[in-house]
């Protein structure tokens, strides 16, 4: 493979999260009983013309934004055309030559900068199954708005393409302007890919792979097919330009369809809706109104001092963001809230018990906890006992110890009271401690602290256990 | 007067089957008309806009309003075939 | 038959009822429609039942305007919600729309009565309603001859005292060349004066729907119940629909007018040059200025227009594939079935346009032809409005001859292009248009065309009354 240099261009489908859908009234929801959300427009019935969703253009000059883009002065609709069963009209509202963002810039996490190509809205199609039958179409999701992300061919790798695709969906979702459901197909890639020899600058036809709905099916795809196009190029062979799709179980990209069965689509501008301007105060009020993005929620975590996987965890969420932010407002030390936040907050995020976009506990309450932790009325175990009870009940961090009755045990004697009822308790430890077996020492320590539930610090623990032994 | 294999080309793309002899026909057909237009071909009119709307004074957007709109009987009740609530078409080629 | 005014004057003055019209109405279209097909589809119980329930609100004081109890009918591809609507073409079979086109609800609303749903061109693609899948309509004046279209049944209808008005569409001529041929008034009205909401798309940037009517007063009413800005479609114009009515009263003798040079051309029927000629000296002596006004790129309408309008077609009816309404028929897979269900569904005409329109829309071939065309309409466009910088409307010709003989032109589809070579203009420059008869030649009704700038359809209104007052002399 080090001989050959790879080039990969993406283009990014991502639904947007409207009220209506694109073109007509009909609710945009995604779920609902089949064929529940539709009209005479979205059913392509004779005699129906489509209504442009001012929130959609909207949504599309806002990611045009977050790109850098330039979003034009004046945009149009075009048709392109082609018959396929879940596309009712028999063409989609599309955007030719005059999308609505064009010429932007993202960078890439590990990776460089991409250049955007276009920013684009169109209709998303609606939702066609095979079955034994013949064919089933459900058209809730026809005429959907959906946006098109065309990247240059600027991805050297698939890793870099597959992080690519992560940060526009990142993107996507700090805007707010879709929910970027991967398991519901509201975020779909095709991917264009050719090699070429290290060091040359010729450009060898291009295969695309299309629809693809997952971060692992890319990567895997492209590594497939960068290694396909490799092997014949050895043979002496040529690759030919064409559509191909990935077969995730079997691991291999197949031919779709060839340069000369390409679709000729016939694009013509939409007669139906007018070119419409867009204005500039109203770019700039958008631009204004843009929320701090996945790039420069990283930069500022990073100028804090986190450590890399922390920032890429919390900087991709919106909602741990926020939380991060608004616990280091309330006084909490940046670094010490980014190991709870991706540590045990983290855990119970995965686990299906927390939630850092909707929190049962105020972010605040994760600074007093660490305010508790310093001043040394809180022992690490302890704390970990109040966030779970904070993550399941709510409250504050004073009445969680209160009520678990994890104040610190201040009196020494009484500490050591404890300890030697464990160490009564467990002979053969003992023994073994005495024997030198310094290993024991740890489950000793354990047995301390669940007994008294944590609130002994493990170091005055395990100083008491040294001196009832005798070491 | 049209390439030959025209008239079949445009027909695939269409989606159009045609009758016997009816291919020939249409080729005849489009031929004369495309004749015909040569001279709009001809004029020089490369500094000329195009108007593709003749609107004015139109509708603006909408409103990001949902409402509800046909029930699937209303919707797909003409539909030749149907499987419960979906529309039921034939299958395709292994190949698309 | 009596105008819309007329009847509804005797129904105000209690002389006749809805009831009665609509009874009236139907008794002709027992007598005549087996030999002018002017109908696809009859409501006669659906009409008297409305016509009673008009009645009921008139003796109840809630009339609800001119329109309350008036028969009309509806060219077949403007949409009736609940009644068969075919757009006279095999592939919608005995479709049933769930709803209604802006035009006809806001008829609907004021109390007219739709007594059916009027013959056309298949998809309005045609200029002698011979193109119709269910067999060709006739001319009220000589049955050998075609009525024209492709709203021939509309403009039957109308003409045969059938009902009191009618609406039929426009893409390139449609509404004012049959109107021309069977001696009554058709309006086109601006691009965008009327929603084309419910209307079966034929050429998105050229369609209207039109009006067909005894005289030039009805017209104005007509339009001015359908005309208005409608949410449900995008280019519909926003701005307030003047007063026809008030225009209409005050005719058009302050008015100036030009005769375009390249309308009269050899292509014209000198007796129908003859006929404008005799009108225009007619406007002058009321008062109305003549001034040379000169249209050099009419020439090219035509192509541009065999061009745009097939280009535009090609995509709208796509949709039309067997799938979600109308018959499908069976083939091997799914790409078979589109095939055979749009292979025998649509008629050779439409067959025609589409493959034509596939063509100057493919790759490689779009700039020289549809992007040619639309640049065209350009230079059109900019043409007339210099031209209204001049003169306050034109007139000329609706159609180059009258009315032709019944499979005349159906072997040679440029020969029928030709007979709305003189309406095309106004389409793709997006102007109003009305067809006023003339005084008839040989027996055949002649049309005057007037045509104003964007959205002046009072203009036109004003003019076409002059017209329509000197013309019958
Ligand atoms: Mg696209
Ligand atoms: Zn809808």
């Amino acid at each position: 493979m080090s001989d050959f240099a790879t080039v990969i261009g993406l283009e990014v489908h991502i639904e947007l999260q409207t009220a209506s859908k694109m073109f007509c009234s009909c609710p945009n929801h995604f779920g609902d009983p089949p064929n529940t959300n539709i009209c005479p427009v979205c059913l392509g019935l004779p005699g129906a013309l489509p209504r442009p969703n001012a929130a959609g253009v909207d949504a599309a000059i806002r990611m045009a934004l977050a790109l850098g883009c330039k979003v034009a002065d004046r945009s149009k609709f075009d048709r392109k055309n082609y018959f396929y069963p879940d596309l009712p009209k028999g063409y989609q509202i599309s955007q030719l030559d005059e999308p609505i963002g064009s010429d932007g810039l993202v960078e890439v996490p590990g990776g460089g900068s991409v250049r955007i190509v276009r920013v684009q809205l169109e209709e998303d199609a609606g939702k066609l199954q095979h079955e034994a039958q013949g064919a089933v179409v459900d058209f809730n999701r026809a005429g959907v708005p959906l946006l098109e992300i065309v990247s240059a061919p600027d991805l050297r790798s698939p890793q870099e393409a597959r992080a690519y695709w992560e940060e526009i969906r990142r993107i996507a979702l700090a805007l707010g302007i879709s929910d970027a459901r991967m398991e519901e197909g509201s975020v779909r890639a095709d991917a264009n890919i050719s090699i070429r020899p290290v060091g040359s600058e010729e450009l060898n036809p291009r295969v695309e792979i299309k629809n693809m709905n997952s971060f692992r099916f890319l990567e895997r795809a492209l590594v497939y097919e960068a290694g396909r196009q490799a092997e014949i190029y050895r043979q002496g062979g040529r690759v030919g330009q064409e559509t191909r799709g990935w077969d995730d179980p079997r691991g291999v990209t197949f031919s779709q369809r060839s340069k000369e069965e390409a679709e000729d689509y016939r694009y013509f501008p939409e007669p139906d809706l007018l070119p419409f301007a867009i204005d500039r105060q109203h770019v700039e009020e958008l631009r204004s109104s843009l929320p701090e993005l996945p790039s420069g929620r990283r930069r500022r975590l990073l100028w804090l001092g986190l450590p890399e996987e922390q920032v890429r965890l919390i900087a991709e969420s919106r909602g741990r963001t926020s939380f991060f932010d608004a616990a280091m407002t309330a006084g909490g030390e940046a670094t010490e809230l980014g190991k709870w936040i991706c540590g045990d907050l983290g855990r119970l995020e995965n686990d299906g018990r927390f939630d850092f976009e909707e929190p049962a506990f105020a972010p605040e309450e994760l600074a007093a906890l660490l305010k508790s932790l310093a001043e040394g009325d809180l022992t690490g175990p302890g704390a970990k006992q109040v966030i779970q009870r904070l993550a399941q009940d709510g409250g504050t961090v004073r009445a969680a110890i209160a009520e678990l009755g994890l104040g610190k045990m201040d009196d020494l004697e009484a500490v050591r009271a404890e300890v030697r009822q464990v160490l009564e308790e467990q002979p053969k430890a003992l023994a073994d401690l005495r024997a030198g077996k310094q290993q024991v020492m740890g489950f000793l320590v354990g047995q301390v602290m669940r007994r008294t539930r944590g609130r002994v610090a493990p170091d005055v623990a395990s100083r008491l256990i040294a001196e009832e032994v005798g070491q | 007067m049209a390439e030959h294999g025209l008239v079949q080309r445009l027909a695939a793309l269409a989606r159009l089957e045609l009758a016997e002899g009816e291919a020939d026909r249409l080729e005849r057909d489009l031929g004369a008309i495309l004749e015909h237009v040569e001279r709009l071909r001809a004029l020089p009119l490369r500094d000329v806009g195009a108007t593709y709307w003749t609107a004015e004074a139109a509708q603006g957007m909408r409103e990001d309003v949902s409402r509800s709109g046909l029930d699937v009987e209303d919707g797909l009740g003409s539909a030749a075939a149907r499987s419960g609530r979906y529309l039921l078409v034939p299958g395709m080629r292994e190949d698309a | 038959m009596e105008s819309l005014y007329t009847a509804a004057d005797r129904l105000e003055r209690g002389e006749t009822s809805s009831e009665q019209l609509v009874r009236e109405a139907l008794d002709r279209v027992a007598s005549r429609e087996e030999e002018l097909h002017a109908f696809l589809t009859l409501l006669p119980e659906g009409s008297l039942e409305d016509a009673k329930e008009s009645d009921k609100r008139r003796l109840g004081g809630h009339r609800r305007g001119l329109f309350d109890g008036i028969p009309w009918a509806a060219k077949d591809n403007l949409l009736t919600e609940g009644v068969r609507t075919t757009a006279a073409s095999k592939i919608l079979g005995d479709y049933l729309p769930p709803y209604s086109s802006t035009a006809v609800r806001r008829l609907d609303e004021q109390g007219a009565v739709l007594v059916g749903k009027t013959n056309l061109d298949e998809f309005a693609m045609g200029s002698s309603t011979e193109y119709s899948a269910y067999g060709p309509s006739r001319n009220p004046v000589d049955p050998s001859r075609v009525p024209g279209g492709s709203s021939g049944g509309s403009a039957v209808a109308v003409a045969a005292g059938m009902c009191h008005f009618a609406l039929g569409s426009e893409t390139g001529g449609s509404v004012r060349q049959p109107a021309a041929f069977c001696g009554v008034v058709g309006v086109k009205p601006s691009y965008g004066r009327v929603s084309r909401y419910g209307l079966i798309a034929f050429a998105s940037s050229l369609d209207q729907i039109g009006t067909l009517t005894r005289d030039v007063r009805d017209a104005a009413a007509v339009l001015g119940a359908i005309a208005g800005g409608d949410p449900m479609d995008q280019t519909s114009a926003a701005s307030p629909v003047p007063d026809y009515l008030a225009a209409v009263a005050e005719g058009g003798r302050e008015l100036s007018f030009g005769v375009p040079p390249e309308y009269m051309r050899e292509g014209v029927a000198p007796d129908v040059r003859a006929e404008v000629e005799r009108v225009a000296a007619a406007l002058e002596r009321q008062g109305m200025r003549r001034r040379e006004v000169t249209l050099p790129h009419t020439e090219y309408a035509l192509d541009a227009y065999y061009i745009i309008a097939p280009a535009e077609a090609s995509s709208n009816l796509s949709r039309f594939d067997g799938m979600r309404y109308g018959p499908r028929a069976e083939g091997q897979d799914l790409v078979e079935s589109y095939h055979r269900s749009r292979g025998q569904g649509f008629g050779p005409e439409v067959k025609r346009r589409i493959l034509l329109g596939t063509y100057v829309l493919s790759a490689g071939y779009y700039d020289t032809y549809y992007l040619q065309a639309q640049r065209l309409r350009t230079l059109l466009r900019q043409e007339f409005l210099r031209a209204f910088e001049q003169v306050d409307v034109l007139l000329t010709p609706t159609t180059p001859t009258t009315a032709f003989r019944l499979g005349e032109h159906t072997q040679d589809p440029l020969a029928m292009y030709m007979a709305d070579a003189l309406t095309i203009p106004a389409n793709l420059a997006g102007l109003p248009a009305i067809s006023v008869p003339g005084r008839p030649i040989g027996g055949l009704p002649v049309g005057l065309q007037v045509m104003a700038p964007p959205l002046r359809e009072d203009l036109m209104f004003a003019a076409a009354a002059t017209v329509e007052e000197v013309a019958a002399r």
